[in-house]
C-alpha cells in the first residue's frame, strides 16, 4: 500500500508509505485526497514521515487538492519532514503555504 | 557637527564573516561594532549621522532605522558603486554644512572629539587625519608629518612598518576638501586624497590619538579585540556577563574560571567545559559534553554534543552536530561559516555543465539542421517577414520596488530568445487576447488556436520545432539546457507582484524562487505536461526546478537527493522534456 489511511475522530490521516514520492504516484494521491474530499472529508493530516524526496509533481497534487480543499472550508495539514524534504520546502517557501506540523498528534490537536 | 559613517566597504578581508554579516555589524561584546562609534558621537553631542551603504545595506537599515531608539537622527547615502572613501564623502555634498567628521565603519577609537575639532580649527585645516601609534596592524596606510603635524607623506604598509603612526579611519573635514575630489572616479581618503594634499602641499594635519583603538581587517581581529575586551570587561565586573536569560547548567556555572559572556536566551548545558575566556551571542545552544576555549560563538547557532572548539569563531545559524558517541575537534584558528565562497568544486561543476551544454547543443543543431532549414523555407513561402524571432525574457522581473525596501536596484538583463516565426509579422505577439488562455486564470498566458499565427507555425508550436534556434542561445550561454523557463517581461513582472491567483492561494513567496534559478530548455515544468498543468502546479514545478541548481554548496547539500546538478538529474530532465514534446503534451 502506497498510501495508508487512518481517521482519528474526524481527522483523516493519510500516510505516504512510499520513500520516493513522485511522477508514478501523484495522480493517484490526488485522486485519493479528491475522493476524500467528496467524502465528506475536511479535514486532513499528511504524514510524510516515511519519505525521503518529494518531488514537483507531488508538490503540485497537494497545492491542487489544497485549493479545492480550502475553497470547501477544510485544510490539508503537513507533518512529518525529514531533513531534505523540509529543507526542499522551507527554500521553495511551500511551507509557508501549508500548515506543518512536527508530528500527527501536533496536527491532529490543531484542528482542535 | 555632523557625522558620516562610511558602511559601504564589501569586507573583502574579513570574508567568510563579511558574506552574511556587513563589517560595521560584526560584534564587539555581543553588540555590532557601529553601535560603539554612533555611541561614542553622541557622547560629544553629534546627533546627526550620515551612514553610506552598498553591501548588504538591508542589515545596517533594519538595525538602525531611523536612529529613534538611539536618539539621534540616522540618514543613508546608498551607494551603487563603490568609488572609494572620498567619493562616498563627495557623494553626500549637500549633507555637509559646516566641519564635518568622518568615520569608518570598521574601527572604533577612544577618542576626545572635542579636542580633535580644537586641533583642526587651531591648525586651520582643511582635512585632518586622526594617527595612532601602531606598528603591527598590516594593510594599513602611514602617514609621515613635520613637527608642526603638517601631513608631508604617506605610505601603504603591507606588513613591515616604516612610520609608527597609522592612519586612524577618523578624519574631520571641511567643505573645501571637496573640489580636490573629482566626481564618478575612484577616489579614496587614504590613497588619492593623500596624494592630491602631498602634491599640492595642502592645508592637512595629523592629530594623534591616545586611548583604545580598534581596528577590524581580519576575522582574527575580530576573536582578538572580543577576547582582550572580555579580559578587561570581566576584570573590573563579575566574572560571567550575561545577557536577558540564564539558562546555563549549575555545575557548569559553578565550574567556570575563566572570562565569559553570554548572550540572551541562550543556554548551557551540563557537562560543558568552558576552558578559556569565551563569547557566546545570543539564541545560542550549547549543548552537553562540549569543550570551548578561547572562542566566539555568533548568534542563532547550535553546537552539539561532545564537541571540542578552539581558536575559533563559529558563525551564526549554523548547527555543529554529531553522533552521541563521536566528537569533532575544531581547532587552529578556524572560521566555520555556512556561507561557502565559490569554491574550485562549485566553479568546476559549473564549467562541466557549460561544456555539456555546449556539445549537447553542437549536436543537436548538427542533427537539426536539415529539418532547420526546411523549416526556414517553409517559414518563408508561409508568410511575409523574417525567418526567426527575438522573445524577450527576464530571469527577473525588471523592477524596482519602491516601497518596502528602496535599496533594490538591480534589474536583470534580459536575454532574447531565439525562435522561429510562428505568428504573422505585423502583430505584436506578446500581446495577451483575452479568452483564449488556456490558463484559467493567473499571471502565465499561452493562447490556443490565436488568429495572429501563421499556418506553419501552428505546426511548428504543435510540435515545439518553434523552439529549436534556442540552441543558439544554449550555446551562447544565455541558457543551460536545463533549468526554469524564461518568462516574458509581463508575466514574470505579473508573477512577482501578484503572485499565481486572485485567491488566497497566491503562491508569491513560493513564485518568486524560480527567479533565483538559471535559465534552462528542459525542465520540471518543461517535461511534466507544460500548459496542461494548473498554474499552480507550473509555479511549484519551477520553484523547485529553481532550487535543485542552487549554486551554494551548503544548501545543495541539505536537498540531497534534490539536486538536478548531477549528471543523472541533468540527463534525465532532458529525456524526460524530449519525450514529453514527442508526445506533444500541452503544446499549443
Amino acid at each position: 500500500m502506497n498510501f495508508v489511511e487512518q481517521k482519528i475522530g474526524d481527522v483523516l490521516i493519510i500516510g505516504i508509505n512510499l520513500a520516493r514520492a513522485t511522477l508514478q504516484e501523484a495522480e493517484a494521491f490526488k485522486q485519493l485526497l479528491f475522493n476524500a474530499m467528496e467524502k465528506g472529508e475536511r479535514k486532513i493530516v499528511v504524514d510524510f514521515s516515511q519519505c525521503d524526496f518529494v518531488d514537483s509533481t507531488f508538490l503540485g497534487a497537494l497545492v491542487v487538492s489544497l485549493k479545492r480543499m480550502t475553497q470547501a472550508g477544510g485544510d490539508i495539514r503537513l507533518v512529518g519532514f525529514r531533513p531534505a524534504v523540509r529543507s526542499m520546502m522551507e527554500l521553495t517557501r511551500m511551507h509557508k503555504v501549508f500548515d506543518c506540523y512536527e508530528n500527527v498528534q501536533d496536527a491532529i490537536k490543531s484542528f482542535e | 557637527m555632523k557625522a558620516i559613517i562610511l558602511g559601504a566597504g564589501t569586507g573583502k578581508r574579513l570574508q567568510p564573516l563579511t558574506n552574511e554579516i556587513p563589517a560595521p555589524m560584526l560584534p564587539i561584546l555581543n553588540k555590532p561594532l557601529i553601535l560603539y562609534i554612533i555611541e561614542h558621537l553622541k557622547k560629544f553631542n553629534i546627533n546627526e549621522i550620515k551612514v553610506t551603504l552598498h553591501h548588504l545595506p538591508e542589515i545596517i537599515d533594519a538595525y538602525l532605522g531611523e536612529g529613534e531608539e538611539l536618539d539621534v537622527k540616522i540618514s543613508y547615502s546608498l551607494e551603487k558603486e563603490l568609488l572609494g572613501t572620498a567619493n562616498a564623502i563627495k557623494r553626500v555634498k549637500s549633507f555637509f554644512d559646516d566641519t564635518i567628521l568622518i568615520h569608518f565603519g570598521n574601527c572604533f577609537a577612544e577618542i576626545d572629539l572635542n579636542d580633535f575639532y580644537y586641533f583642526h580649527k587651531s591648525k586651520k585645516s582643511i582635512i585632518s587625519y586622526a594617527v595612532v601609534k601602531n606598528k603591527s596592524i598590516q594593510d594599513t596606510y602611514e602617514i609621515f608629518f613635520n613637527s608642526n603635524s603638517r601631513i608631508v607623506d604617506f605610505r601603504y604598509r603591507k606588513k613591515r612598518a616604516q612610520s609608527q603612526y597609522i592612519s586612524a579611519g577618523i578624519f574631520l573635514a571641511e567643505k573645501e576638501i571637496l573640489d580636490y575630489i573629482p566626481s564618478n572616479t575612484k577616489f579614496s581618503l587614504e590613497e588619492e586624497l593623500l596624494l592630491t594634499i602631498c602634491e599640492l602641499n595642502l592645508n592637512a594635519y595629523a592629530y594623534v590619538l591616545n586611548g583604545e583603538y580598534l581596528k577590524i581587517l581580519h576575522p582574527r581581529d575580530i576573536l582578538e579585540t572580543n577576547i582582550r575586551l572580555l579580559k578587561i570587561l570581566s576584570s573590573s565586573e563579575n566574572q560571567i556577563i550575561f545577557g536577558d536569560t540564564r539558562k546555563i547548567n549549575k555545575e557548569v556555572y559553578k565550574s567556570i574560571e575563566v572570562p565569559v559572556m553570554i548572550g540572551s536566551n541562550s543556554e548551557i548545558k551540563k557537562n560543558v567545559t568552558i576552558k578559556n575566556p569565551v563569547i557566546v551571542g545570543d539564541n545560542v545552544i550549547i549543548d552537553e559534553g562540549t569543550v570551548l576555549s578561547n572562542s566566539l560563538i555568533l548568534n542563532n547557532t547550535y553546537i552539539g554534543k561532545n564537541l571540542e572548539i578552539e581558536d575559533s569563531i563559529i558563525y551564526k545559524n549554523l548547527c555543529i552536530n554529531t553522533t552521541r558517541d563521536f566528537g569533532i575537534y575544531v581547532t587552529d584558528n578556524f572560521i566555520i561559516s555556512p556561507i561557502n565562497k565559490s569554491k574550485l568544486k562549485d566553479k568546476l561543476r559549473s564549467i562541466a555543465f557549460r561544456i555539456l551544454d555546449i556539445i549537447a547543443a553542437l549536436i543537436g543543431l548538427i542533427i537539426l539542421s536539415p529539418l532547420m532549414l526546411i523549416i526556414a523555407i517553409a517559414i518563408k513561402i508561409d508568410s511575409k517577414g523574417p525567418v526567426f524571432y527575438r522573445s524577450k525574457r527576464l530571469k527577473q522581473p525588471e523592477l524596482v520596488e519602491k516601497d518596502e525596501k528602496w535599496y533594490r536596484y538591480e534589474p536583470e538583463k534580459p536575454v532574447f530568445y531565439l525562435k522561429f516565426r510562428t505568428m504573422k509579422s505585423d502583430i505584436h505577439p506578446n500581446e495577451k487576447i483575452l479568452g483564449l488562455n488556456v490558463y484559467a486564470e493567473g499571471p502565465y498566458f499561452k493562447a490556443k488556436d490565436d488568429p495572429r499565427i501563421t499556418r506553419i507555425g501552428k505546426f511548428l508550436r504543435k510540435t515545439s520545432l518553434d523552439e529549436i534556434p534556442l540552441l543558439f542561445n544554449v550555446l551562447k550561454g544565455d541558457l543551460s539546457l536545463v533549468g526554469v523557463w524564461g518568462l516574458p517581461p509581463e508575466e514574470a513582472e505579473e508573477l512577482y507582484q501578484k503572485g499565481v491567483s486572485e485567491d488566497w492561494l497566491k503562491l508569491k513567496d513560493v513564485a518568486k524562487m524560480r527567479f533565483k534559478g538559471r535559465l534552462g530548455l528542459a525542465g520540471y515544468w518543461q517535461s511534466r505536461g507544460r500548459s496542461e498543468l494548473t498554474a499552480e502546479e507550473r509555479t511549484i514545478h519551477d520553484s523547485v526546478q529553481a532550487i535543485t541548481h542552487i549554486e551554494e554548496e551548503k544548501l545543495r547539500n541539505r536537498l540531497g537527493d534534490y539536486r538536478s546538478d548531477s549528471v543523472k538529474g541533468y540527463i534525465s530532465l532532458i529525456l524526460d522534456t524530449v519525450k514529453s514534446v514527442i508526445k506533444r503534451k500541452g503544446a499549443y
